[in-house]
């Protein structure tokens, strides 16, 4: 039976190997929010309020222009179009693009704004799909509305950023509601290193369960059903642990398209966003890396320190509605990851390569390996070991072992990061709600985290046969 | 004490090093005999120490908690006694009563400093003239002066900012010397919370250092003291403004250049006029941007109709805003050929000025509008709708 033989030791070394990149993964995450924390440590971002009144009233501020991507978002269009024009921000715009929307988007941005279709001419020529029409609004506000036809969140953004008028372009999701002194906080990086800052981003949170008042969230608690709650602590996991220290390193490889900010003039070099994958974002700042660190000039030589930077934001607060059924965060998840491994795809020449500095030989490298690979490597690891208890082929100490490394080591990730947020930003105020997020980082890692890792892995195998689409996601609207 | 970068790799490498020996300790002393497996073991020892750190950190918080509650709980039963024996020492009349407030003062800052502290904070804030004088004198005879120069000095950005907040409501200069060393902190905060401070003395001298500091610092620095120097920028004009048009000093000349603009106030600076020529684009765009709000002797009109045909988009966007903020209508044909031209920017924004250029550059758009030029006609028209509802300001280039 020698091939028998053959067979459990091939099984033996896959898992040792599995188990050695599981490892590899869980040392790599710790030591990044241990990083992580003491750069948050560092981070002295907070505008007291003299410096915000000053920065409020101050002309020196760069104009602006929020473009909010909008495809029958209906539910939630009026309350996040009211929390965008109040802002605390001297000097912005706010760029609504209608995708082709087939629900009454339009119609009631019409009616709640006084639109009427103006004659504002675009500036920019970034590739985006016809536009129908431009509305503005009668009343003295800075709303301009994009009626185009259907062409996705990457296309209605470049039709936003051609008719946007402002300096920096903030791209934000439309069930999104931002903290009335975000956008300045964001900008921040701007204000503080102008010559060198292309792009930044902050945190964004989980809206459900909290309660919003005229586009403000006024009361914030944690999302009381486990879905919501699991999707809160892994938003937390991924701002606080991973995306500060990215920062840091400056090798940030993703800013959340729900709330990002660039320099027009870097995006419309850059040829704005791509229509081509469904995860824009991503592949929009790792565009910029490339084209930013692969560049020449007199000040800078290749694979040196770069002359720009692109930050991440420990401050400015996002609150997003998340998805609510399995389904549809599966779908959401499946979406983001397939938009993860087409933009690492369509950049596979920053891989290892020392001309992109940091962001060639850690960032691309991380994502790729770890955070790609990672979720199908972890599926393979409980099949092996199913198996292999089934037909004897693998220890009960190796399997042991790999369910040490993948549950227990993501269960103490994900219970650091909530230790982690206590310890700093602190924005969940009863214990109750702490408690509850406890709760749930405890048991994501049972169940939840293994049908999202099938997911993900479905989702790297779409990218890789090439299958397009993009999941509609289902609004249910904030609690008021 | 290592700050920056360098401190957070060291932090972080330490925090790595204590966990790799603890792991490797619990290993030793608790698994190593017990469990076969030597990799098991590892991942068993590291489960352990990270579940005990984040028991240890949790247990710490609460601790911390509930540490600054009972002292918050003291600060504020202690504090309208201090804040009563502050206004006492201020107020009264009779000597012997003004001892014993001080002498009560004294004693509560010998036991508890931070409540002493944070009365006399918010005390400097509401008071003035002499009052102001003899608390300060106050101050630096129990010695707070001190410990907001010591704090000043601080590792800690907020205590920094604060010690520089709390030295600048001293009277008599007391804290001048530490604030002018914080114009060169290296957190943005605290040089904001200096430079403010010295503005607030009025003198001459802190006026001109602080906008010498102000034209060397980035745009966040820049944003917030460019309204606090506004009421200085007459007497900024005499010399300090032409010291920083320095044409061999492009960056500093750029953004005085801004400042002048931001200002909106008009001043005597010759010194624009070189900058017209300047052989660096965004100078002689920013140069022309300021136009409007400086006494110079020069041929204006020609100045930016030459700018109308420089080669850089920046500086022919610059002039186009200064054409129709000049109302300057001999122009109109330029503005009109630049309603063809390639950035649509420019086109757009020569079609705001020709709405400024009152009859004229009204015609001009009307004609432009029938024009067979998609650019031009969409400018013309977009400048013509702005110009009927009042709403030019709305989205200028």
């Amino acid at each position: 039976m020698e091939w028998l033989d053959l067979l459990a030791a091939a099984f033996r070394w896959a898992m040792i190997g599995i188990v050695g990149y599981m490892i590899a993964i869980a040392a790599v995450y710790f030591v990044m929010m241990v990083l992580g924390f003491f750069a948050l440590q560092r981070y002295h971002g907070r505008l007291l309020r003299s410096e915000r009144d000053a920065l409020f009233k101050s002309p020196l501020v760069p104009k602006t222009s929020i473009v909010v991507p909008a495809y029958n978002e209906s539910k939630v269009i009026l309350q996040s179009v009211k929390s965008l024009l109040t802002l605390h921000y001297p000097n912005h715009e706010v760029v609504v693009v209608n995708d082709g929307s087939r629900d009454d988007t339009l119609d009631r941005l019409v009616e709640e704004f006084r639109l009427f279709r103006s004659n504002r001419m675009p500036t920019g020529e970034l590739p985006s799909e016809p536009i129908r029409g431009i509305y503005e609004s009668r009343e003295p506000i800075p709303l301009v509305v994009v009626d185009k036809e259907n062409g996705g969140k990457a296309d209605a953004l470049n039709a936003g950023v051609n008719v946007a008028r402002g300096e920096i372009v903030t791209a934000i999701d439309a069930d999104s509601l931002l903290e009335p002194d975000s956008l300045l906080h964001v900008m921040k990086p701007f204000l503080g290193d102008e010559d060198r800052t292309i792009a930044s981003g902050g945190i964004v949170r989980i809206a459900n369960g909290c309660r919003v008042e005229h586009g403000r969230v006024v009361e914030v608690e944690a999302p009381d059903s486990l879905i919501g709650s699991f999707q809160a602590v892994e938003y937390l996991r991924a701002f606080l642990g991973g995306r500060i220290a990215y920062s840091f390193l400056n090798s940030l490889l993703l800013i959340s398209g729900a709330f990002s900010v660039f320099r027009r003039d870097a995006l419309v070099e850059a040829g704005g966003f791509s229509r081509e994958t469904v995860g824009e974002d991503m592949e929009m700042v790792v565009r910029l890396h490339r084209l930013w660190r692969g560049r020449r000039n007199g000040n800078e030589r290749v694979g040196g320190p770069p002359s720009y930077r692109i930050v991440f934001v420990p401050e400015p607060v996002s609150w997003t509605e998340a998805p609510r059924t399995l389904r549809a965060l599966g779908r959401q998840r499946g979406r983001w990851h397939r938009g993860q491994a087409e933009s690492l795809w369509r950049h596979r020449w920053m891989f290892l390569n020392p001309r992109y500095g940091v962001v060639g030989m850690f960032g691309f490298p991380y994502f790729l390996l770890f955070e790609t690979l990672g979720p199908t490597v972890e599926l393979a690891g409980y099949l092996l070991t199913g198996v292999g208890l089934l037909t004897g082929f693998v220890a009960p100490t190796l399997a042991v072992l790999f369910l040490l490394v993948s549950v227990g080591f993501g269960l103490l990730l994900s219970l650091s990061s909530l230790a982690l947020e206590e310890l700093t930003v602190r924005r969940y105020p009863r214990a109750r709600d702490v408690a509850r997020l406890f709760w749930a980082a405890v048991v994501e890692n049972f169940g939840l985290r293994q049908i999202l890792a099938g997911v993900r892995t479905k989702a790297l195998f779409d990218a890789i046969r090439g299958r397009e689409g993009w999941a509609e996601t289902e609004r249910v609207g904030f609690r008021t | 004490m290592i700050r920056g970068r360098g401190g957070i790799w060291l932090k972080t490498g330490v925090v790595v090093g204590v966990y790799a020996v603890a792991i490797w300790i619990v290993y030793r002393q608790l698994l190593a005999g017990t469990v076969g497996s030597v990799v098991l073991a590892l991942v068993v020892a590291f489960i352990v120490v990270q579940s005990a750190a984040i028991a240890l950190l949790l247990g710490g918080l609460s601790v911390a908690k509930l540490v600054a509650s009972a002292r918050e709980r003291r600060m504020r039963r202690l504090e309208p006694i201090v804040r009563e024996r502050m206004v006492t020492f201020l107020t009264a009349d009779d000597g012997g009563e003004v001892e014993t407030a001080r002498a009560a003062i004294e004693q509560e800052w010998a036991r508890s400093p931070r409540v002493v502290e944070r009365c006399a904070d918010d005390l400097l804030a509401s008071i003035g003239g002499s009052e102001r004088s003899r608390f300060s004198s106050l101050a630096e005879e129990i010695g707070l002066v001190d410990r907001w120069v010591r704090r000043a000095r601080s590792a800690w950005v907020e205590r920094r900012r604060r010690a520089i907040s709390r030295l600048s409501q001293l009277d008599g200069g007391r804290g001048d010397d530490v604030l002018r060393d914080a114009l060169r902190d290296p957190e943005p905060a605290v040089r904001i919370e200096a430079a403010r401070a010295l503005l607030r003395s009025e003198k001459i001298a802190e006026i001109e250092r602080v906008f010498e500091v102000a034209t060397r610092e980035p745009l966040l620095v820049r944003a917030v003291l460019v309204e606090k120097l506004r009421p200085h920028a007459g007497h900024l004009a005499g010399q300090a403004i032409p010291r920083a048009l320095d044409p061999s000093d492009p960056r500093r000349a750029a953004v005085t250049l801004e400042m002048i603009e931001a200002w909106q106030k008009s001043l005597p600076v010759p010194a624009v006029a070189p900058l017209l020529r300047h052989p660096r684009p965004e100078i002689r765009a920013r140069a022309l941007r300021s136009l409007p709000y400086v006494l110079v002797d020069l041929d204006t009109e020609r100045e930016v109709r030459t700018g109308l045909s420089d080669r850089s988009d920046a500086v022919r966007i610059a002039a186009v805003r200064v054409a129709g903020k000049l109302g300057l209508e001999t122009l109109v044909p330029e503005l009109e050929r630049l309603l063809h031209a390639r950035d649509r920017r420019i086109a757009v924004g020569a079609a705001y000025a020709l709405a400024e250029l009152d009859e004229a550059g009204r015609e001009a758009l009307e004609r432009r509008v029938r024009e067979n030029h998609a650019t031009a006609s969409s400018a013309a028209l977009e400048a013509l709708e702005r110009l009927r509802t009042g709403r030019l300001a709305l989205a200028r280039v």
